[in-house]
Formats: structure tokens, C-alpha cells, sequence
């Protein structure tokens, strides 16, 4: 019992320490990728991309590197969408116009 | 193995949906939902819907009331919300779950508070 | 060979010219089409009023801003633009010497299209290339000066109805149809067009803003808001629209917004000139 629950114990704290070195590379990846699909969504970007992504940003330059993956996460699921927006516009666009 | 996945992941969905219509909602939920809707920034639904004790309210969508029996499956009302698109091309509600503008533990809440209407 | 296949292969010629993407593209079919709908959507309201937008649709709110006119909040703005616009450049000359008529009662006119630029020229653009080519700054262009100078030239065509030509050219063709593609296309996180709220529910309350019709639209710019307690232009207010939708908003004076202003100002041909107005 109390081997289990040391063995837990070092792992709680050695998991940190891993997981903001792996972080700093995922961050770096997921932004890279955020961005470029925000850059995709060309004149159909949200602002809610570009203020995610410059949170991210900004907590990565703080050293926060988990908090700056979670946010570049949220800014690439949200320009994902605006890219889809843009495609699916580009189709039906007309059906709601005056005179088609 | 394919198809025990799928009822694995059948009864994972009919659980979920389950513990959501079954579980009742508690006064915190619902006080919770209630303020989601309201806020500007986060349902903002005044904007179009009359309802409850809301003030200034938009007259763009139906009035939200007598929820419950509108919408007897919670599931209908969930998906509704989470893109009225689907159901209607031409609708301007914004489709809160597809566009991440709501999470879907928010967008629980928000229904949690509807059926009190 | 026969005259009919002759002309038929001309035909053929000349519809292969026309991008595809271009057939079909009827702006004054669009514009008549507008019209109808507007005057079903309100058969009580005269197709003039439509360009006092919310204030041709709800009695209360005329009656509020009726009672604002005698004392105009953009006067001195106008005042001030028009001793811009007189006031000669470093080099002599005026704004006068850029524009038809010495830029008096043309407002209507614009935005044009132009043949050999190949692009939408819009009143402000104008301003500005006049700047610049008299030596001068071109100046900001959502408020301020050109908001001022703006408002001097359209008061000077108080009354005169909108006259947006498409000259016989595809690529105005083209101008036009991206200003259409741009107002009706859905944008931002919140998924609206311009015409979800201005051609779908005009009349309509958005919290406490009533929805002005897509028609007459642009015709009272630029515009004393007193949400901004100044005036603004036509291209400032576009990008407020975008912003509340959630849609990143592009340069004012963009080739989009200058497409979108195009579009828009030609569904309104007909219509007159009241700008500057005030709106809230």
C-alpha cells in the first residue's frame, strides 16, 4: 500500500515536469497549424480566431506552454469552422439572394 | 470487432443521452442556464427571443415558452440549439454548438433552464 | 454556310467570352426584384422613405428623430467639410479641379466603376486620389476628414436619386456580382449575412436596434451615430457590422468593401441622395 502510494506520488510530481517539455513542441505545432487555417478562411476569418491565437501567443511567450496549447486548440477548432463557412458560403450563398 | 464497437458505442450514446433526461436539473443548473442565455456574450438569446423576465428583448424568433411541451425530447431542443441550420438553411440563429460559440455542457445548462419556461 | 448557324456560332463566341460564373448576372433584374420585395414586405411605406431606413418603419422612432433635425448633431461637420473642400492644396488647386461639376451635386453618381482601372471607385477613394495627386496625404478613411468632406459633397446632392451605371464590361459584371456575394454570404461565428438581418428581417427588433431594409441602405451616409458621437462612413459602418457577427472585418476600402458598396448603392438607383443623417 504505501509503495503504491509513493510510487504515485513521485509520478504526480515527475508529470509536470514532462508534460511542459512535450507542451512547448505541441503548442508550437498546433499554432503553426491554427494559423494557417485561419490564413485559409481568407476574407471568412472570425475574430475569435485571431483573439484566441493571440492569447495562445501570448501565454507562450509567458512560458505557459500548457495553457498556450489549450488556447491554440480552441483557435484552430474555430478556424477550422470558418474554413468550412467559407466553402459551404461559396456554395449556397444564392439560395438566400433577391433574384438568385 | 467493428460491429461490438458500435454497440459499445451505441450504449455509450444511448447512456449519455440517458443521463441527461433523467438526471434532474438543480436549482444551481438552472441559474446557471439562465444566466448563460442572458448574457450578451455568451447565448445573448434576448437579442431575438422574448422570454421570462427578460427586458429589451428582440422580436426576431418565437417567443420561448411552454418548453417543455414543444420540445418533449430534451435531444430535439439540444440539437436545435447546437445548429438550427440543419433544420432550417434560412434560420439567423447563430448555430451555437457547430461554431464553438456555446460548449455543449453550456448549451445542457441553457436547456436545463428552457424547461422551467 | 446558313445565316442561322452563322449567328448561332456568334452566339456561342460570345457567351464563351463571359466567365461562366458571370451568366445570369442581371443587376437590374436583382434591382426590380428588390423593390417588389421591399414594397410586399411594407406596402404602407413609399419606396422614397426607404432610405430613412428604421425611421421610414416605426412611427415612434420617426417621431424621436424627427424631433433631432432642427439642431442636426453633424452640422459642423459639414461646415467644416465644406471649408476643406474649398480650401486650396499647397500646390493651388482644389478639390474642385479633380471632380465633374467642381464636385457639386455628383454624390449620386458614386461609386462608378472604372473602365481602365478596372475597378469600383467609391466617393472617399476619390477624395483621397485627389489628395495624392495634388501632392497632399491621403487621409484616414472611417472618420475624421474624409467623413466631413464627404458629408459637404452629399449634402450638395440632397434629393438627387442615385444613379449607379454598370458599364458593358465583365469585369463590372464581376465587381458587381462579388458586392452581391459578399452581402448575402454568411460570415463569423455568429453566422450571419447582411441580409439576414437587412433583407431577411428588416423591421424587426435586434435587442433594442430596429433593422433598417437592405434598400436605401447606403443612401444616408455618411452618418452621425450617436454611438459614436461623430460621423462615419459607409466603410466604417460595414466593418461594425462584421465585428458584431464575429467576422474579422477587412480594410475599409478594400476591393470587398468597395464591391459590397456597389452592389448596394445600385439596389438603391432611384433613390435619393439624404446623407449626411443621423442614425443611433
Amino acid at each position: 500500500m504505501k509503495t503504491i502510494l509513493m510510487l504515485g506520488l513521485s509520478l504526480s510530481l515527475l508529470a509536470p515536469l514532462s508534460a511542459q517539455a512535450g507542451a512547448k513542441e505541441d503548442f508550437q505545432k498546433i499554432y503553426s497549424e491554427a494559423k494557417s487555417t485561419h490564413d485559409e478562411a481568407g476574407n471568412f476569418k472570425w475574430t475569435t480566431t485571431a483573439s484566441r491565437l493571440s492569447a495562445a501567443r501570448s501565454a507562450a511567450d509567458d512560458g505557459k506552454y500548457e495553457k498556450a496549447k489549450e488556447l491554440a486548440k480552441q483557435a484552430l477548432q474555430l478556424a477550422k469552422e470558418s474554413v468550412a463557412q467559407r466553402k459551404n458560403q461559396a456554395k449556397v450563398w444564392q439560395n438566400a439572394a433577391i433574384g438568385g | 470487432m467493428r460491429k461490438r464497437l458500435i454497440y459499445v458505442g451505441l450504449a455509450t450514446l444511448a447512456l449519455s443521452a440517458m443521463s441527461a433526461s433523467v438526471v434532474a436539473a438543480s436549482q444551481a443548473d438552472i441559474d446557471r442556464g439562465k444566466e448563460l442565455a442572458f448574457s450578451r456574450k455568451d447565448g445573448n438569446c434576448l437579442a431575438c427571443h422574448k422570454m421570462d423576465d427578460g427586458k429589451l428583448t428582440g422580436t426576431i424568433g418565437p417567443e420561448l415558452a411552454n418548453m417543455k411541451t414543444r420540445y418533449p425530447d430534451r435531444n430535439v431542443l439540444f440539437k436545435r440549439v447546437w445548429d438550427e441550420t440543419q433544420f432550417n438553411p434560412q434560420t439567423v440563429m447563430p448555430p451555437f454548438g457547430r461554431h464553438s460559440i456555446l460548449s455543449k455542457e453550456e448549451i445542457n445548462r441553457i436547456i436545463d433552464y428552457l424547461y422551467t419556461l | 454556310m446558313p445565316r442561322a448557324a452563322k449567328t448561332i456560332l456568334v452566339i456561342i463566341g460570345a457567351v464563351l467570352v463571359i466567365p461562366s460564373v458571370l451568366a445570369g448576372v442581371n443587376p437590374e433584374a436583382d434591382r426590380k426584384a428588390a423593390v417588389e420585395y421591399f414594397k410586399q414586405m411594407f406596402p404602407k411605406v413609399p419606396l422614397k422613405e426607404f432610405v430613412n431606413g428604421q425611421y421610414a418603419l416605426d412611427a415612434d422612432r420617426r417621431a424621436q428623430w424627427q424631433s433631432l433635425q432642427d439642431f442636426p448633431p453633424y452640422e459642423f461637420a459639414v461646415a467644416e467639410g465644406k471649408e476643406m473642400f474649398e480650401t486650396p492644396f499647397a500646390n493651388g488647386k482644389t478639390y474642385a479641379s479633380c471632380f465633374e461639376n467642381g464636385g457639386i451635386g455628383i454624390r449620386q453618381n458614386y461609386p462608378y466603376f472604372d473602365e481602365d482601372k478596372k475597378e469600383v471607385i467609391t466617393l472617399e477613394l476619390a477624395i483621397n486620389q485627389c489628395r495624392e495627386a495634388n501632392g497632399e496625404k491621403p487621409l484616414k478613411y472611417k472618420k475624421g476628414d474624409i467623413a466631413s468632406i464627404s458629408a459637404y459633397m452629399a449634402s450638395t446632392s440632397d434629393g438627387k436619386p442615385f444613379n449607379i451605371r454598370i458599364p458593358d464590361d465583365p469585369a463590372a459584371l464581376a465587381a458587381y456580382q462579388n458586392g452581391k456575394k459578399f452581402y448575402y454570404s454568411r460570415r463569423g461565428q455568429l453566422n450571419f449575412s447582411c441580409a439576414s438581418c437587412h433583407v431577411k428581417n428588416p423591421g424587426k427588433w435586434i435587442r433594442a436596434d430596429l433593422l433598417s431594409p437592405a434598400l436605401g441602405q447606403p443612401s444616408n451616409f455618411p452618418v452621425h451615430r450617436s454611438k459614436w458621437g461623430e460621423l462615419g462612413t459607409l466603410h466604417r459602418r460595414f466593418a461594425g457590422c462584421n465585428k458584431n457577427v464575429r467576422a474579422k472585418p477587412l480594410p475599409a476600402q478594400s476591393t470587398e468593401y468597395r464591391d459590397l458598396e456597389y452592389f448596394l448603392t445600385y439596389m438603391s438607383n432611384g433613390l435619393p441622395v439624404v446623407g449626411p443623417s443621423t442614425r443611433p
